[in-house]
Parts: structure tokens; C-alpha cells; sequence
């Protein structure tokens, strides 16, 4: 494919707001993970909680979107001056020609979920409050977004699960490539909610202690939340930007709705699909950011793939022991610390990983480290086995 | 772009089956409107397909039927699929379940309250492993999700399903998000002609939100057009159905058109 720029890109997650916030962090070695310590629930786990969002609200203007999940949308596009970036992207090409695709696995549901606990003893009926179009709808996100940009070009939004924002790159790229938008705005946003919380509990996937990518003694994730954006654009109208999506690839498990094939034939088909499109070879790719959740099935079935396609020379690791699993924003999550580590030249440890499964044939970085990265591959991989792998890379 | 249509599918009230609802959308039988038959998708395995929530029903047993008649073998095909609001049968039982402090979620339908269950349960049942997408667009669903499905056919030059669904909520959400009815309708689209071709769909996209949307030619399914966002096709499978050629207007989100001229062959 002809690689697509990546001119800006912002990411408010457990680590905090900002790309300094997060490159310090992931430097630093410092996770995001806490307790589990909203009032909604008793559970036992650890969550990538972002603070401050019950405390802003939406702007008054789309006051009928708020809720968790628009709230942290809200402070991602606040963040490393994104409005900014977005509106003189805007006025280069004009606001019908840009494009937004987001991702997001439950939008604002926290709304119906608080609603469903007000239902009237008499007849059972939703209290008046409760503003489903705007908040919990899939698209409210995006409708959301395009309407805070002051965008008026294309929009929809991707709901595979994990791998959902990863996917926005590549509904992005071609609707560039076909003409109707010379730009888009990409990513996703998803927040806590007790679906998430009490859904991956119930299939014993979440784990009590934070979570351990590739650990021989791994039990599972850690649910997180986040807000990440992009603007992608035409390389050669944007021919100073540093960054570029060179390759991707998308395909099914078709095997179980929440277990990985074990082995990951879909997941390597993906990574295959992400390298002939760039015209890479695996020697050429110097990190692999992994979907690596923590769970069982995941990180061995991964490691399978990732194994059959790269080998074991390749630097591997897991950044959810940093973010927790920040699920439907989970792809844009890891592709802008992907970003992070080519403008950095650095490789993130697979943080909390206190003992190497020796099941894993990949080389799992232990210890994190500088060295120069000019293409990373990134990995999403979702519930119904929707996988999807990016491949970024330095431009010049 | 040109798309060719070598398998259509629809499931919906007094329009079952393509052979049966292309007699009502040409005009050649009146629409009955019944309620709709949601059978056990065949391709699930017995438990699976015991299992099924209704709205998947619907998705699948559409997008079946468009394969079926395309000749090309399910595993063969990339899918684009999509649907406003998803499963709302799951979506509600759980919402009860988290409701009740004491009420204990089912891991069964967790993952299947995932917007993308059709599809992942498509591609299980028919071992389809290439790219899969599903969509969300409110009242353009249809549109947004037929787009996706012409680029990815053109770009990636894979045959595609395309299958958009959507199904009315149960109370209490019903009432905050009533829907007109269910309905699914399902098209394999390829970027070349082939030998199952009934169609040809040259596709031009614009940013004018001003192009009217083409309303169907029979009155009496304005109401399922209306309101449910998978219906938008009905205008467009009116063509396919009377074969004639014809130009149909479709809305894209936000407010932009496609404008599909449709040729039959």
C-alpha cells in the first residue's frame, strides 16, 4: 500500500494525559494499574482507571452526549493540542473532506446500566434522564467527536471488540484511497463500565492481581480505559510527518467467540497480510507491540503466531501491564505508544512479567531498553476473533 | 467504483427469502407484512444454532441465503457487516443482570453482546477467516456499511458479504429506541462480473446532503424504511428486483449520498 501519514496523535489512558505523560511512564516503568475502587461494584481486580472524568462533564453545547465514555473522548481531543491539530488539518482541506472512524466496543452503556437500576416499579419503564441515541448507541462516539471538531465529512463508527480502533486505520486508508476524504480523524474510546467488569469476570478472565503478559503464572487481565486519536493523511501531502501506516492486515479466528485459536492461524494470516502490504520482510521489523492481554489462551496462542511468521529474533512485549486492556481503544492504545517507541527509539519491557513463561517461543523483552525502531508491528485481536495488525514505521 | 451483485438475501416481515420478497418488490404481489421467521441458522453447529439470539438469526440466515446464490464458497468471501443497535435481546438481559447486585452475568452472553457477534459467529460456523468488519451508523448503516463492503471488494479485490441487520429492542429499551420491525438483507458483491452476476452497481459518493434519499416505489413498506436502518436497502433490492435500471440515491453518514446506478444482467 502507499503508507499513509500519521501527522498527529494523542492518547489520554491509566498512564495519563498526553504523550509526554505516557513516554515517561513507559520509560519509567511505571503502570497505570490500581485497584478496583469505584463504588459501582465490589470486585476484586485492577483496572486502568483514568481520574477526573466524573468531574468533566461534556461541553454545554452537546451537553445531550454526556456520559463516561464521550467525557474521556472529550480530554483525549483536549490533549497535546488534538482540536488544534485537527482544525488546521481542516482548514488545509476543508471540514467536508475529513473524515472521522472511531472505535468502540460499549460507548456510553454506563448510562443504561445506571438507568436500568432507576426502572419505575410500576411498569418497569427507563427514567426520563436516560438519553440513549446520544450516549449509549454505538455511534454516539463518533457522532460525538465529528460534532466537537466541527467536522462535517464522513463518519462511522467500527465495533469489533478489541480490535476495533486498530481497524479505523484501515477503514481510513481506504476511504482515503477512494477519494471521499483527503483525511480522517482515527482511533477510539472506551471506558469502564460493569458489563466489561462482571462480563470478563465471568468468563474468568480477569485476574486478581495486575496483569501479567507471558508470565508463567499469568491469571488473566486487567480492564482498562482510554481515549486515543490520529489524523491520517495522503504521505505526499504531508510529506513532513514522521510517521506512516505502512501495512495492515485483518482477518478471522474463526474458531470460538472468546477463545483464541490456540493456534493462532487467523492472528498470523493478519501479521502476513500486514507485511506483504508494506512490502516488509520480518527481519525489517524491529518491535512487536502484542495484543499480549495477560490471559491463558491469549498470550500462548499469540505467541504462536507471532512465532510462525517473525521467529524468535524479533523483540516482543505486552504493554498492558502499563495500560490494562483498554479493550474497543485497545488498537489505538498501543498504536501511539507504537508511535512513542519509533520517535523514542525505544523498547518497552513486558512490564509485571516476573517470570518468562518457557511455554513462549518469542523473544519477550525483559527489560526495556533504547535501540533504534524504524517499523513496529502491533497486534489487536478481539472477542469473535476479529484480528487486526498494523505496521508502523518512521517515514525518513 | 463498479460492483457487481452476484448474491442478494432478505429477511423480513412478509419479505422472506429473495424469490418470495422480489414478488412483492417489483409489485407483483402485495406486502403482508407477518412476523418474521427466525430459524436456527443451518450454519451452526446444533448448539450453537439452539443458541442463537434472534437478531443473529436474522443476520445470518439472510447472509446464507446471498452466499448460497453467489456460488461462491462462504470462506472465500471478506464480510463488512452492520447494524445500528446489535443484539438488544442479550443487550437487555444483561442490563438486567448488572441491574440486581446479586444477579450473575452469563459469560455466553457477554460475548455475544459484542456488536460483532453475527460476524464472528458467521465466520465460526463457516470457517470464513478473511477481514470482517462490523458497523455502526445509526440510520446510515445501510449506506456506510455498503460503501465499506464496494471498497473493500475494489481495493482488496475479494469477493464480499455484505449483511446488514437490525432488530427492534425489547422493552423497556424498546421505547427509548423503538425500531419499525426486524429486518436483514444481505449482498455478496464482487469487483468483477462473474457467472452468477444479476447486477451491475456503479457507485459514486458525494458530499451533498441535499440529494434526496430514494424512498421505496411501493408506499406500504415506508414504514419499515423509516424505521428500521437495515430497511434503507429496500429501495435499492426494488430495483434488483424488477430489473430494471435504475438510479437510487442512499444516504451516507453523516449527511453525504452515494448514488448507485444499478443495471441488471
Amino acid at each position: 500500500m502507499t503508507p499513509l501519514a500519521v501527522t498527529s496523535y494523542t492518547l489520554v489512558s491509566a498512564l495519563g494525559s498526553g504523550l509526554a505523560a505516557t513516554t515517561s511512564a513507559l520509560i519509567e516503568g511505571r503502570s497505570g494499574l490500581r485497584p478496583w475502587d469505584l463504588e459501582w461494584a465490589a470486585l476484586n481486580t485492577y483496572v486502568g482507571r483514568i481520574e477526573g472524568i466524573e468531574e468533566a462533564p461534556v461541553i454545554e453545547a452537546l451537553a445531550e452526549f454526556d456520559c463516561r465514555n464521550n467525557r474521556l473522548a472529550q480530554m483525549g481531543l483536549r490533549t497535546d493540542r488534538f482540536e488544534d491539530a485537527v482544525r488546521a488539518v481542516a482548514e488545509r482541506y476543508g471540514s467536508r473532506r475529513i473524515a472521522v472512524v472511531l472505535g468502540t466496543s460499549t460507548s456510553g452503556i454506563r448510562e443504561s446500566e445506571i438507568a436500568y437500576a432507576e426502572r419505575s416499579p410500576v411498569d418497569g419503564a427507563l427514567p426520563e434522564w436516560l438519553r440513549f441515541d446520544t450516549t449509549h448507541n454505538f455511534n454516539s462516539i463518533t457522532v460525538f467527536v465529528r460534532r466537537y471538531l466541527g467536522l462535517r465529512g464522513p463518519a462511522l463508527t467500527i465495533s469489533t471488540a478489541c480490535s476495533s480502533s486498530a481497524k479505523s486505520f484501515v477503514d481510513a486508508a481506504q476511504m482515503i484511497e477512494t477519494g471521499i476524504c483527503d483525511a480522517a480523524v482515527v482511533g477510539g474510546v472506551d471506558s469502564l463500565c460493569l458489563l466489561t467488569m462482571k462480563g470478563f469476570a465471568s468468563l474468568e478472565l480477569t485476574s486478581p492481581e495486575p496483569c501479567r503478559p507471558n508470565d508463567v503464572a499469568r491469571s488473566g487481565i486487567s480492564i482498562g480505559e482510554a481515549a486515543g486519536f490520529a489524523i491520517v493523511e495522503r504521505l505526499d501531502a504531508a510529506p513532513d510527518a514522521a510517521i506512516a501506516l505502512l501495512g495492515y492486515g485483518e482477518s478471522c479466528d474463526a474458531y470460538h467467540m472468546s477463545s483464541p485459536d490456540p493456534e493462532g492461524v487467523g492472528a498470523a494470516e493478519a501479521m502476513r497480510e500486514a507485511l506483504d502490504k508494506s512490502g516488509l520482510a520480518p527481519e525489517d521489523i524491529a518491535y512487536v507491540n502484542l495484543h499480549g492481554t495477560g490471559s491463558v489462551f491469549n498470550d500462548k496462542a499469540e505467541d504462536a503466531a507471532v512465532f510462525s511468521v517473525l521467529g524468535d529474533s524479533v523483540p516482543c512485549s505486552s504493554t498492558k501491564g502499563w495500560t490494562g486492556h483498554a479493550l474497543g481503544a485497545g488498537g489505538i492504545t498501543e498504536a501511539v505508544i507504537s508511535c512513542i517507541c519509533i520517535t523514542e527509539n525505544f523498547v518497552p519491557a513486558n512490564l509485571n512479567m516476573h517470570e518468562p513463561d518457557p511455554a513462549l517461543s518469542c523473544r519477550i523483552v525483559a527489560e526495556s531498553h533504547e535501540a533504534p525502531v524504524d517499523r513496529v508491528l502491533t497486534n489487536s485481536f478481539g472477542f469473535g476473533g476479529n484480528n487486526c495488525s498494523l505496521i508502523l514505521g518512521r517515514t525518513a | 467504483m463498479e460492483v457487481w451483485v452476484a448474491g442478494i438475501g432478505v429477511l423480513g416481515p412478509g419479505l422472506e427469502g429473495w424469490a418470495s420478497a422480489s414478488t412483492v418488490l417489483k409489485g407483483e404481489k402485495p406486502y403482508a407484512p407477518s412476523p418474521v421467521q427466525l430459524d436456527p441458522p443451518e450454519i451452526l453447529n446444533a448448539r450453537e444454532r439452539r443458541r442463537a439470539s434472534p437478531p443473529v438469526r436474522l443476520a445470518l440466515n439472510a447472509a446464507r441465503e446471498a452466499v448460497s446464490q453467489s456460488g461462491i464458497p462462504e470462506n472465500e468471501c471478506a464480510s463488512a457487516f452492520g447494524s445500528s443497535c446489535g443484539d438488544g435481546v442479550t443487550l437487555h438481559h444483561l442490563l438486567e443482570a448488572l441491574a440486581d447486585p446479586e444477579g450473575l452475568v452469563s459469560p455466553t452472553q457477554f460475548h455475544n453482546s459484542v456488536h460483532n457477534a453475527a460476524i464472528g459467529y458467521w465466520s465460526i460456523g463457516t470457517g470464513a477467516r478473511l477481514a470482517a468488519t462490523s458497523i455502526a451508523a445509526q440510520d446510515q448503516t445501510f449506506g456506510a456499511t455498503f460503501l465499506k463492503a464496494c471498497m473493500q471488494a475494489t481495493l482488496e479485490k475479494l469477493p464480499v458479504l455484505l449483511a446488514v441487520f437490525d432488530m427492534p429492542f425489547p422493552e423497556p429499551l424498546h421505547s427509548v429506541h423503538p425500531l419499525s420491525g426486524p429486518f436483514s438483507v444481505a449482498l455478496v458483491l464482487t469487483a468483477e462480473k462473474s457467472r452468477s452476476s444479476v447486477a451491475a452497481i456503479s457507485v459514486d459518493w458525494s458530499a451533498d446532503g441535499s440529494l434526496a434519499e430514494t424512498e421505496p416505489g411501493n408506499s406500504s413498506l415506508r414504514t419499515l424504511w423509516r424505521g428500521n436502518p437495515a430497511a434503507r436497502s429496500v429501495p435499492l433490492l426494488e430495483t434488483l428486483a424488477s430489473g430494471d435500471k435504475a438510479d437510487v440515491v442512499i444516504r451516507y453518514p453523516v449527511d453525504g449520498s452515494l448514488m448507485l446506478t444499478v443495471v441488471s444482467c
